[in-house]
């Protein structure tokens, strides 16, 4: 008995143009995804900040780019020269971590990051 | 059996033949050695679904660990131990803490940074890890 078979024709232009379309739409959903992310860690690094004039609290930023790797997000904080000694800590004070933690929180429920 | 993620991480840092005292959160005040390693733990904690051979219920802990030495003598020549930290990254690399409250599948180093201290002549390491355990 002859074994069932199948054939499938794909016409290679329409392929090739669908999966260009396709992969500029991923590209612009993860551009926008990256962005948002690093808002959020942005965001919730301010708030896990210690707080006595604001200013490391409010010096928290995220800045996307785009590398040979495809979009990403810079988060960083200017303007605080003592974030370092914060996040890390130093021989006076122990560390006061921030953006770790903020970074850790965003793969909780964002699957992509786990 | 260590009673925390910390105690586990300094046994095996203690018997890592590496030389100084290791302590968890902060050194003594008083008769604090020149060179010592501080551990931080539970910085954050969150779940890791089940992926590769990962079951539910394994947890990431994100801990840190110090390594503190000085920076010059009084001739003002460098007396900082380079090999300490990369010696003190390697040791907790891979590392299983066998001595752990709960089971661990593996520890990553995530980040090793060098913080200068000119004021109090301090070379201070952080290095962050990254605990791969089983829930408590």
């Amino acid at each position: 008995m002859p074994s069932p078979s199948r054939s499938l024709q794909v016409e290679d232009a329409a392929f090739r143009a669908g999966l260009s379309a396709q992969l500029r739409r991923l590209d612009v959903a993860s551009a926008l995804f990256v962005e948002g992310a690093g808002k959020a860690v942005a965001r919730d690094a301010a708030k896990r900040s210690p707080r006595r004039t604001g200013r490391l609290a409010r010096s928290w930023s995220s800045e996307t780019g785009r590398d040979a790797r495809g979009p990403y997000a810079d988060i960083g904080s200017e303007g605080a020269f003592y974030v370092n000694l914060v996040e890390f800590g130093s021989s006076q004070a122990g560390a006061r971590p921030m953006l770790r933690p903020a970074l850790e929180a965003l793969t909780i429920n964002v699957a992509p990051f786990r | 059996m260590s009673a925390t993620t910390a105690g586990a991480l300094k046994a095996l840092l203690e018997g890592a033949g590496l030389g100084v005292p290791v302590y968890r959160d902060t050194a003594p005040t008083s008769d604090a050695p020149a060179r010592f390693i501080t551990i931080a733990e539970g910085i954050s904690e969150v779940p890791v679904g089940p992926q590769y051979d990962e079951a539910d219920g394994v947890v990431r802990e994100l801990a840190q660990v110090d390594v503190w030495q000085p920076w010059r003598d009084t001739a003002g020549h460098v007396i900082e131990d380079y090999l300490l930290p990369r010696e003190v990254a390697s040791t907790l690399r891979g590392a299983q803490l066998p001595t752990a409250p709960t089971r661990v599948h593996g520890v990553n180093v995530t980040s090793v940074v060098r913080l200068l201290e000119r004021d109090t002549n301090t070379v201070h390491h952080a290095i962050s890890v990254h605990i791969f355990r089983e829930q408590a």
